[in-house]
């Protein structure tokens, strides 16, 4: 080989070796900050996500802007609640003209896949049912044990994007599985604490969380999914919910707590305001530590 | 028309059923829904009405993983009687470089077309449905310069996102505009502008976050026609400016204008400047100005509107708009807008 081949190939050498070792990141689309904290938990270091919807945020009036378009446009996958809570995504998976991310590909995660729904509606929907959502309640991440449905879907779609680094993504798996065992043990003495106690929520915002913690729900706040409180039913909540034994109100930040006030103020009822999603100023924050905000505070 | 949207209906169901694999078929759906509006209005010097305004079917599914389509067909009051129409009916291929030519990996793989039956993008206002308008009735210069109803027709168009650092995307369409009857009267007297077959629409949308919460958009349009009979090239250009301020979960602060210009046959221009601040979750309140000019032996026109939103569920919401200006325009409107089903989350 002559010298100045070897050189050459030293040259190539130099060049492509690095650009292997350092390789660029996945970018990765949440439409929310819990669930951009769930894929940083499996995807690591080999992923770069950014959420759409961050702050305390409402996700029934929420509004994509089309600079988010730009986020998508760059994704190589894009992570969503589903259910019908975050369709926004799909008009901006529609406008962003992203193949890597159109439904059914897989850089297109559903991250309610698997996950058992509560509150599906039977039979035919109508407009005096409220706002539901034919697929069921979509609330379902409030709930630590369908973590693991959503991390799996994630897992899913890294490994068929990124085999290469599929057996890390496998660990990372694993060792979020393994945090969140230890959490639902620590969180056994509140569940236990907790069990079969009476709560009035605004909306159905916490209807998993009331579930893995035992709690029954006496009524909500809404008269139905959706619709702001009826002087009829303020005085239904004021005047008849108050003689049930109560133990908690429940409301997230987002809605207003007048109504829960006046009937804490008549049973003494332990008021609860939660943060609906993990939030901005919670960024350092993520997912198992949201999860015991909310855990915590029962 | 009708034998074209048979055809998309008969193409959604089962190839969306048979073709696609598990995960497809779960996202890819036939989604269904119904968006109705009643509307009530209060005339200064005419009878009051009071109808249903418009039902609108909206039908969508993935047919391919790359190719949606969408239908949706409005049931509208037109002079008293109850009209049956297709708003629009088309096909969207995101990729059809790919899924139709086979090509990969080049600049072509970028663009997205629609074919079929759709409003021109045309503006901010002309390819909204009347659910998605911020006010319940039509800004002047739209209504009065290129009539009542949406600009469309039947024809295709091609997108692409421009590789520049913020949104910025380009519509190029050929359509053969769709002519509604009662227009064409109108047009007899020169009083409303006609577009010609083969009209070239051209659209370029820019949107730029200034800040996290604060965000402006500039959209330049134009539509072209080929010369009539006598020579004439029927021409709209227009420009609109957005800019959106997030001020907190709920609030929000809009202000819109919108201006646009025709010439040809008949050379007409008007605008609008519309602002609005969503104070809740529950409560939207704005105002609109219009300006129409002169035509022909038509003075300039002005018209203030004022109205206020209530957001009665996350899908429904009544409207309370007063219109007024010089003349007689004083109108006082109610709209109920309703919604069933995932049709109400759109990029606008």
């Amino acid at each position: 080989m002559s010298f100045s081949r070897q050189i050459f190939g030293w040259v190539l050498v130099i060049l492509l070796v690095p650009s292997a070792l350092i390789a660029k990141p996945l970018n990765v689309v949440t439409s929310t900050q819990g669930l951009a904290s769930i894929t940083e938990y499996i995807g690591g270091k080999h992923v770069k996500v950014r959420a759409l919807a961050t702050g305390h945020v409402d996700l029934h009036f929420f509004e994509p802007r089309p600079s988010m378009v730009m986020k998508v446009a760059k994704a190589d996958m894009v992570v969503k609640i589903g259910m019908s809570f975050d369709a926004y995504v799909d008009a901006l998976i529609e406008a962003a003209n992203n193949p890597n991310v159109f439904p059914g590909n897989s850089g297109y995660i559903d991250a309610s896949v698997g996950v058992p729904k509560l509150e599906v509606p039977q039979g035919r929907i109508t407009m005096g049912m409220g706002d539901i959502h034919k697929e069921g309640n979509p609330h379902y991440y409030v709930d630590p044990r369908n973590s693991v449905y959503i991390a799996q879907n994630i897992l899913n779609g890294l490994k068929e994007i990124d085999p290469n680094n599929a057996s890390y993504y496998e660990t990372r798996f694993k060792k979020f599985n393994a945090i969140l065992e230890r959490k639902l043990e620590a969180w056994d003495k509140v569940t236990a604490k907790t069990k079969g106690k009476t709560v009035v929520t605004y909306h159905r915002s916490w209807t998993y969380l009331l579930d893995y913690l035992g709690l029954k729900l006496v009524t909500t706040i809404e008269p139905l999914p959706g619709l702001p409180p009826t002087p009829k039913h303020i005085k239904y909540l004021t005047e008849d919910v108050v003689k049930e034994d109560l133990d908690y109100i429940v409301i997230a930040t987002i809605y207003s707590a007048r109504e829960a006030r006046k009937i804490q103020k008549k049973t003494g009822a332990v008021l609860l305001r939660l943060p609906i999603t993990l939030s901005e100023r919670s960024k350092k924050e993520g997912y198992f530590d949201y999860i015991d905000s909310l855990i915590s505070a029962f | 028309m009708k034998k074209f949207i048979l055809f998309l209906l008969v193409l959604a169901t089962p190839i969306s059923a048979l073709t696609l694999d598990k995960t497809f078929k779960k996202d890819g759906s036939l989604n269904v829904s119904a968006i109705g509006n009643i509307q009530a209005h209060h005339y200064e010097n005419q009878r009051d009405t009071v109808n249903l305004n418009e039902l609108e079917l909206s039908l969508q599914s993935y047919v391919a993983p790359e190719i949606r389509a969408d239908i949706i067909i409005a049931v509208h009051e037109e002079d008293g009687e109850s009209e049956i129409e297709t708003e629009e009916a088309y096909f969207t291929f995101f990729n059809p470089a790919y899924s139709i030519l086979g090509i990969q990996n080049t600049p072509l793989n970028k663009v997205k077309a629609k074919v079929g039956q759709k409003f021109f993008a045309f503006g901010k206002h002309n390819s909204l449905h009347p659910e998605q308008w911020d006010t319940i009735d039509k800004p002047l210069a739209f209504s009065t310069i290129l009539g009542e109803h949406t600009l469309g027709g039947n024809g295709g168009e091609a997108s692409v996102r421009l590789p520049l650092p913020f949104f910025s995307e380009l519509t190029v369409g050929v359509w053969d505009p769709i002519s509604h009857e009662h227009e064409e009267e109108e047009e007899e007297h020169h009083d409303e502008f006609a577009l010609s077959p083969y009209t070239v629409a051209l659209r370029l949308w820019n949107s730029v976050a200034l800040t996290e919460k604060t965000e402006l958009e500039i959209g330049l349009s134009q539509l072209q026609g080929d010369e009539d009979a006598e020579g004439h090239t029927s021409k709209v250009s227009g420009i609109d400016v957005t800019l959106t301020q997030k001020l907190g979960t709920y609030q929000r602060l809009k202000l819109q204008g919108e201006w646009l210009s025709t010439s040809g046959e008949v050379e007409r221009d008007g605008g609008y400047l519309l602002g609005s601040y969503r104070a809740s979750k529950w409560w939207e309140f704005g105002t609109r100005v219009d300006v129409l000019g002169e035509f022909e032996d038509e003075e300039q026109k002005e018209l203030l509107s004022v109205y206020v939103m209530k957001q009665l569920t996350e899908v429904s919401k009544l409207k309370i708009q007063y219109t007024g200006g010089q003349e007689d325009d004083t109108v006082i409107s109610a709209k109920i807008i309703f919604g069933v089903g995932p049709h109400s989350h759109v990029l606008q």
